[in-house]
């Protein structure tokens, strides 16, 4: 494979010909305009610390362009609608799906297609969020104006399988009190091997009302050849909640950005990411919080798993203005490595302007499977190998056990799992010792 | 609170004074290829070295001003002196030393620390060193303590062997600066199996307007001897902007164990733009006990590259940032080799608008198997207006690794102040204690003057910190 440049995100499509052809009648035009201008404004990275490049050279996406997609949500059978969920809603290359179980209808929950010209928060400041926000070919609007919504809501994203792009927005609002739950599922159906040839690129955009609790969960295990561009933006009334939980299993490079706006007083979020990287996979995580309002509350974990020769980089920026009295904030980032050709590699980073803080802090870690653990388990009866699985899979267990559908869950056990044990298989010199 | 302030004797003057000295030789302001071929045939030096600066000038004046750390706008190159002589000669004898240099060396102390234990004095007046003394029984062991100059002539084999090694000029822009024109600073060899009983010192200084002082340390320990060197400096108050960029090189050879503190107090004008770099070859140990409470603007970050097998590295880096300081420091370990062990502590209080930056890396190089590493920051924030900012960055390439790393950034908590009020301090005492226990995990590491001079010098800066 020929080197490729690295630091340009090479897109032929980014044009203004190519966003006039997905505004019809010049809906959402100028918009489009602003972000593409500063798509090819902005560097790819602005933090001098953090990697100044998307690795594209695996992805060969630069001439697979979006197709204007129609812009209506179209019903979905009756029989999409996974067990216990209350409503589904299916992004792919044919556009816009959805449909409503009975509670959700009672409950009042709306999805609908994106206005076109919505403005994107964030667009003209990160190159990514930038990209999405001048190209996106799907877009959806799901809200919630008040009331609890008990069953999940599930948005399943199918990437395209070669030659073009999806670049799709999620709009979710809940009003002041509302309550919700979401399952992401984004995957792909397995394409020839070789370099991803089609970009998949995400924006959630989520806006809490005053005391709204929102629990998202995001499984994603897009096949190995992907290119995948992820952008969250969250924005939070006062004592509004989120519970975030991320697994990032598949894909050949994943390039996220999760920004947490904490202005509303008393919220919160918790977030717990998992990330399993194998091959040749490189994952690039940075969470941003912003810690404005007061006594708001940040509870950060990732953690990593990588192999083969995978490469992860989590990284976090913890920013308590002087506005933020009563802050409590951790972020903590974790990592094993599986391999002796894997690497990880962590930036925990904090801005602090305001000395009354409940609490600042972070930590980090790398280290081996513990042979001391390994040992108990052996004394138990399990196989090395057994142990080593036993022990991978505790780690990770805490994302799995978060996932509200029981079916989720044992779908998410089982691609680790796989993971795991082809991880494992392919490493035995590296975990004799 | 005025009560409070009676407490702590204000003793900034006691750093802060200009003598005016005739120097016998300077470059004028400015930095061109002529001024570094002139600072280079004043000093009578090699062939080789004239090439290395201008190989280092050309560098310096290819290489972007870095983009990071602190702001570096205001810093004018073109306004520097960047060589000055206020001596004909090195000085053995304190005896020999100018009236008017040695004037302001008593004001610094230098006799009376010497007196006391110091085994050696390597004073810097400005760029050249004009004051060396070393015992005599550490002479007979071999230990060679003396100006670089000097050394460059002197031992031109261990010397040329070592120099630019650790941080070659293409390093960064302020290394390829000071290549280009270091002048002073110290060298020392300590030779196989030699253990230095006492610390070596070396007081710096900086005087005179616009003076940039560029000093050039080079220590290398041979196999299994040991050695702690200490630098203090203070410098004089001026108004307009002062630049330090220096560059230190320690090479630990296998099995020596070397200890390098260093106590910064520049006057709050003066830009401080050091790199320091140690080499840790097999079983070696390198300590870097790095202080910083003066400055404008402080960027260092001490580093360890561990080469051999079972070395072991050890930084703490401690800052205090007042007003209109930026203290962007840190510490930087590279294992290189298996079974190296490293251990960061970094320390830093902000007050008064001050801001402290923690900038540290630790990078595992592939094959660096069964490394062990533990990276502890934190941070105290005494006042609103103050910033704190922490930035690790660590990178793992060995799935053996035992790495952890802590952060925490705070105040000075309400229970504190008031148990120690409770018992009789004022709230400016309290807070006083509690800075100084949260620094004594550097103070510590001090020899006993030296620990009362620093604890003086928290002191000094915290005076009305609750204004």
């Amino acid at each position: 494979m020929t080197r490729r440049a690295l630091a340009d995100l090479p897109l032929e499509w980014a044009t203004a010909d190519m966003i006039a052809k997905l505004s019809p009648g010049g809906a959402g035009l100028p918009e489009r305009t602003v972000a593409l201008a500063a798509f090819h404004a902005l560097p790819t990275e602005s933090n001098l610390l953090f990697t100044g490049y998307v690795d594209l050279r695996a992805a060969e996406v630069e001439r697979a362009a979006p197709v204007p997609l129609p812009q209506e949500v179209c019903p979905l059978s009756a029989a999409a609608l996974p067990e216990g969920a209350a409503a589904v809603i299916e992004i792919s290359s044919a556009g816009v799906g959805a449909y409503l179980g009975a509670e959700a209808t009672a409950a009042g929950l709306k999805v609908t297609p994106l206005n076109s010209s919505t403005s994107m928060g964030g667009a003209t400041e990160d190159r990514t969020a930038a990209l999405v926000a001048a190209l996106w070919n799907a877009g959806v609007s799901i809200t919630l104006s008040a009331g609890r919504l008990a069953a999940p809501i599930v948005i399943r994203v199918v990437a395209p399988e070669s030659g073009s792009s999806l670049l799709a927005r999620i709009a979710v609002s809940l009003g002041d009190g509302a309550q919700a739950s979401i399952v992401e599922e984004i995957s792909g159906s397995a394409a020839a091997p070789g370099v991803a040839t089609s970009l998949l690129a995400t924006s959630s955009e989520i806006t809490l009302g005053a005391r709204a609790s929102l629990a998202l969960s995001s499984i994603q295990d897009l096949p190995e050849d992907r290119a995948y561009v992820t952008v969250r933006r969250h924005t939070f009334g006062e004592k509004a909640q989120l519970q975030l939980t991320v697994a990032q299993v598949g894909a050949r490079l994943v390039r996220g950005r999760i920004d947490h706006l904490l202005s509303g007083d008393g919220s919160g979020v918790r977030q717990v990411e998992v990330v399993f990287g194998a091959g040749d996979q490189i994952h690039d995580l940075t969470t941003y919080s912003l810690h404005s309002g007061q006594k708001t509350v940040g509870d950060l974990l990732a953690k990593g798993v990588f192999a083969g020769n995978a490469r992860g980089y989590i990284k976090g920026v913890t920013t308590i203005p002087r506005s933020g009295r009563g802050t409590n904030s951790y972020l903590g980032e974790f990592g094993m490595l599986l391999s002796k050709t894997a690497r990880s590699v962590a930036i925990p980073s904090l801005w602090i302007d305001q000395p009354d803080c409940e609490r600042a802090a972070h930590g980090s870690s790398v280290g081996p499977i513990d042979p001391a653990q390994i040992f108990y388990l052996r004394s138990r009866g399990l196989t090395d190998a057994e142990a080593r699985r036993t022990i991978v899979m505790g780690f990770l267990e805490p994302v799995v056990a978060a996932l509200p559908l029981d079916a989720d869950a044992e779908r998410l056990r089982d691609v680790l799992a796989a993971k795991l044990d082809a991880a494992l298989a392919k490493q035995p010199a590296a975990l004799a010792s | 609170m005025t009560v409070a302030k009676e407490t702590v004797r204000d003793e900034r003057e006691q750093y802060a004074f200009h003598d005016d000295i005739t120097y016998l030789r300077e470059t004028k302001a400015g930095l061109t290829e002529a001024t570094v071929r002139e600072i280079s045939e004043t000093k009578d030096e090699p062939a080789w070295m004239l090439e290395y600066r201008l190989r280092a000038y050309k560098h310096f004046e290819a290489r972007a001003m870095p983009m990071w750390g602190g702001d570096l706008t205001k810093l004018d190159f073109s306004k520097i002196v960047y060589y000055r002589k206020p001596s004909e000669r090195e000085e053995k004898s304190w005896d020999d030393v100018p009236d008017q240099i040695k004037k302001t060396f008593e004001r610094l102390g230098i006799p009376e620390a010497e007196r006391k234990f110091l085994s050696g004095v390597g004073a810097q007046y400005d760029s050249e060193v004009v004051y060396h003394s070393v015992r005599e029984d550490l002479q007979k062991l071999g230990v060679v303590f003396m100006g670089t100059d000097q050394g460059m002539k002197e031992y031109p084999e261990i010397f040329k062997k070592y120099f630019g090694t650790v941080v070659p000029a293409e390093d960064n822009k302020f290394a390829a600066l000071n290549s280009a024109v270091w002048s002073g600073g110290s060298f020392v060899y300590v030779p196989k199996g030699v253990e230095v009983p006492l610390p070596l010192q070396a007081y710096f200084r900086i005087n005179g307007q616009n003076t940039g002082q560029f000093e050039r340390t080079l220590i290398v320990v041979d196999e299994g001897a040991s050695l702690h060197y200490i630098e203090g400096c203070t410098a004089p108050n001026w108004a307009t902007d002062s630049l330090h960029v220096a560059v230190v090189e320690v090479i630990a050879l296998p099995g020596a164990k070397v200890r390098y503190t260093t106590i910064q107090n520049w006057s709050n004008d003066v830009y401080n733009l050091v790199t320091k770099r140690a080499h840790a070859h097999a079983g070696a140990t390198v300590e870097w006990i790095d202080a910083n409470t003066g400055a404008q603007l402080t960027m260092k970050y001490p580093g360890i590259y561990l080469l051999g097998e079972k070395a072991h590295a050890e930084i703490v880096s401690v800052a205090v940032a007042s007003k209109g300081q930026h203290q962007d420091t840190g510490a930087k370990a590279v294992h290189l080799a298996p079974n190296t062990t490293s251990r960061i502590v970094g320390k830093s209080v902000c007050k008064d608008g001050g801001v402290a930056t923690y900038r540290g890396t630790v990078r595992v190089a592939p094959g660096a198997t069964g490394v062990t590493t533990s990276v502890r920051c934190d941070a105290l924030i005494l006042d609103e207006g103050s910033r704190s900012e922490t930035y690790p960055y660590i990178d793992i390439q060995e799935d053996d690794t035992s790495m952890s790393h802590e952060a925490t950034v705070g105040r000075v908590s309400d229970d504190q102040i008031f148990y120690l009020m409770s018992r009789g301090m004022t709230e400016n005492e309290a807070t006083n204690l509690i800075v100084q226990g949260f620094l004594e995990v550097f103070t510590k590491e001090l020899p006993m003057e030296y620990a009362l001079e620093f604890n003086r010098l928290i002191r000094l800066e915290m005076e009305g910190a609750l204004g």
